[in-house]
């Protein structure tokens, strides 16, 4: 008895399990609950709040951890290098802290910002100094343009050698990461580090979210001092604004009287956790929505109200082509448009984000609005159901009706497509993602880094809730990003098949090697590589515009063949399983073998040989130099 | 050093945008003038084709092509994002075919 009362005070045992045990040793249930009631203010008495913060003494890199694990983060993702020491060293022995070392720091950069990109928590790196800085620029930009929160640290020459052009060094590496970061600053003081940590902290994981970038001299490191560490809920800013009542009422009313009216989504929906208000709002209104720039999937792809994507301009979507209000929930703006206005002048815009700075950025909006999206969405389908009349209702009916018609024409000339184009040898896009889709899991988490073959792939699945979703491609577009972002969102996400689609010149972007990780760290994931052997984005894009190109019906540029990679082959290298397929009728069978790799907890390569289309797309020719030809000697 | 191939996409894809701009003024008036000479449900759907697909109408006549080959390639361009039923990737092609076939001199021809 007395040893139950001490578990129970100890909270060794739950309230059920001391009244099980009580009762199974002869007590009826009122005796037990009678003394759980007395013993219930001991076990209050033992929780004491917790302290705002703890002083804590080491080096600087010891500092470093110890505000790190405050602010929640459980993995440091890592590149190699001799300068990071007193990091790994502050590490030693500390199993709350996971250290993810990648092959190279564009790499584990991308790794991070999967990870980020999947949780939307704050993810630390550790890079070596100027030389892993610039490695990992390309995806420091991706960072930036997709807003995730990934806190960057560098170790750099020592304070004393600084300013000599020594080994692996500039005078000013903080200059170089301004532009792709929300914040860049050099820690000069060991027992600052804390302090500019949490402010690293604080600033990437505020909207607009962004990497924040560090730079720590090794000395600084390696020094000795005593610092404060905060717990993160003193530090970090949860953005639950909500939006201005005025506001709201006018965009009800807008969106009411709105004959066409039609929404675009961004990447705030899914930050703000905003989906299933945004499909409300959708429905009360029967507005069309349209998905803009975003890793993610904002509204359901498979919704009659879904019109498609754009990330560029309106044209391509005929359904709103004489729209004439558009609610903007998120997004980004859109961009192309050169000296002609992005959002035509005729319609009234409803611009609607978290970001202070973003909202009527480029377009002037009639009715702008700063807070929280899921508040924003909320709000208004508060504000509308309040004053939607029996008419308005029905014209959302009426609406849904007839973009699910339109939807169903569109959806059936697809189906002709994927017709005319089944058993194309070398294989069509479309026949390959419409085999995935069939034989990856229903809620598998599809990454991806298409270009324009995105609607030749990705209308072929279908992404909402409970079903498949985005987390990718990365809104920076650069090239080198999904292949170890892959193995982040799987970290991320273990419970989820994850699955990156690409094609070879994206794999060929200095990714292979992250197969390295993706087996080091038993990340099952599936690379589907669309290997047409050619950037076929580029040649199709470069005959339009440059007509000497076209005239002379040369490809200068894009061919990719010859070698002939194989990345089946390529993922042997690192001891991943893989397959090639070169006829259709073999997809169906490689897919399988790939998902039964994954089930047993290993990545896989699937090399699909893919046709290319477009202007040139036969074309194997390319402007010959051999460097052996140049030799006046056999050597 | 490698070469900058994500830069000289996006200046490319600058270059194009302006491109596109420019010419739109001009493209306008000639598929208002195309308009005029063809059958409406062609025409106005070859616009709608071109609206929001990579090119503009008078890309078009750098190709002459058989009917079957121009059925294919308005299907790449269904499956590249325009936005057509069935019975108008039918009313597309015939156009094409019609205008733009290996035994016609292209539409616009310079």
């Amino acid at each position: 008895m007395i040893d139950l009362v001490g578990a129970f005070i100890t909270r060794a045992i739950d309230r059920r399990g001391f009244l099980k045990a009580m009762t199974s040793a002869g007590f009826s249930l009122a005796a037990a609950e009678s003394v759980l009631s007395a013993l219930t203010p001991m076990v209050n008495a033992q929780e004491k709040p917790s302290a705002k913060f703890r002083t804590v003494e080491g080096t600087g890199s010891y500092l470093l951890l110890q505000q790190l694990k405050a602010a929640g983060v459980k993995h440091i993702f890592y590149g190699n290098g001799t300068s990071s020491a007193s990091m790994l060293d502050a590490m030693a022995g500390d199993n709350d802290i996971h250290l993810i070392l990648g092959p190279e720091e564009n790499i584990v950069t991308a790794m991070a910002s999967g990870y980020a990109l999947a949780t939307n928590r704050p993810t630390f790196v550790n890079v070596a100094g100027t030389v892993g800085t610039a490695h990992q620029m390309l995806n420091m930009f991706n960072a930036k343009k997709d807003g995730v929160p990934l806190i960057i640290s560098s170790y750099v020459a020592t304070q004393e050698d600084l300013g000599r052009d020594g080994f692996e060094s500039v005078d000013d590496l903080v200059s170089i990461t301004k532009q792709f970061t929300r914040w860049s600053f050099e820690v000069e003081v060991p027992n600052r580090i804390p302090e500019t940590l949490r402010n690293a902290i604080r600033i990437s994981t505020t909207p607009p979210g962004g990497p924040t970038y560090l730079q720590v001299p090794t000395n600084v490191g390696s020094a000795h001092a005593k610092a404060d560490i905060f717990e993160k809920e003193f530090f970090t800013v949860p953005i639950a604004a909500r939006p201005d009542t005025q506001s709201i009422e006018k965009a009800a009313q807008l969106l009411l009287e709105a004959k066409k009216p039609f929404m675009i989504v961004g990447p705030e929906v899914w930050r703000t956790d905003a989906y299933d208000d945004v499909v409300k709002l959708a429905e009360l209104v029967g507005i069309r929505v349209v998905q803009g720039l975003s890793p993610y999937t904002d509204f359901p792809t498979f919704h009659p109200l879904y019109i498609g994507q754009t990330e560029r301009a309106l044209r391509s979507l005929r359904s709103i082509g004489d729209a004439d209000t558009m609610l903007n929930l998120g997004a980004h703006d859109l961009y192309e448009g050169g000296p002609a206005p992005m959002i035509p002048r005729s319609l009234k815009l409803i611009d609607a984000r978290s970001a202070l700075d973003e909202v009527a950025m480029h377009n002037p909006a009639d009715i702008p609005i700063v807070a929280n999206v899921r508040e924003t969405a909320r709000a208004l389908v508060d504000a509308i159901s309040q004053s939607i009349t029996p008419a308005q209702k029905q014209r959302a009916q009426d609406r849904i009706a007839e973009s699910h018609a339109f939807n169903e024409k569109v959806a059936a000339g697809r189906r002709e497509v994927i017709a005319a184009f089944r058993d194309n040898q070398p294989i069509a896009f479309e026949r390959i993602a419409y085999e995935a889709n069939l034989a990856l899991e229903q809620d598998a988490i599809i990454n991806h880094e298409f270009g324009s073959a995105v609607p030749r792939t990705l209308p072929w699945f279908e992404f909402g809730r409970g079903k498949k979703e985005l987390c990718g491609r990365t809104t920076g577009s650069g090239l080198g990003w999904s292949v170890g972002a892959s193995i982040g969102i799987k970290m991320a996400k273990p419970d989820r098949q994850v699955v990156c689609m690409l094609g070879d010149g994206a794999f060929m972007m200095g990714q292979i090697e992250a197969l390295w990780a993706a087996r080091r760290f038993e990340a099952p994931v599936m690379y589907i590589v669309f290997n047409n052997r050619s950037y076929n984005d580029t040649r199709m894009r470069m005959t339009s515009i440059a007509p000497k190109l076209r005239d002379l019906n040369l490809d200068m540029g894009s061919y990719l063949g010859n070698p002939d990679v194989s990345f089946e082959q390529a993922a042997k290298a690192f001891d991943v399983k893989g397959a090639t397929v070169t006829k259709p009728g073999e997809l169906a069978d490689a897919l399988k073998k790939g998902v039964r790799e994954l089930k047993d907890g290993r990545p896989f390569v699937l090399d699909v040989i893919a046709e290319r289309v477009g202007f040139l797309a036969e074309s194997t020719w390319y402007p010959k130099y051999s460097i052996a030809d140049t030799r006046t000697k056999p050597i | 050093m490698m070469p900058h191939r994500e830069t000289d996409r996006l200046l490319l894809a600058c270059v194009f945008v302006i491109g596109l701009v420019a010419t739109a003024a001009a493209q306008s008036q000639r598929q208002d003038q195309a308009a005029d000479k063809t059958p409406d449900a062609g025409a106005k759907a070859v616009t709608q084709l071109c609206a929001g697909v990579c090119h503009g109408a008078d890309h078009f006549g750098f190709s002459k092509k058989t009917p079957d080959q121009w059925r294919i390639t308005v299907l790449q361009m269904v499956s590249n994002g325009a936005q057509l039923s069935p019975e108008e990737i039918d009313t597309v092609t015939k156009y094409l075919a019609a205008n733009l076939s290996t035994s016609a001199p292209p539409a616009g021809a310079k």
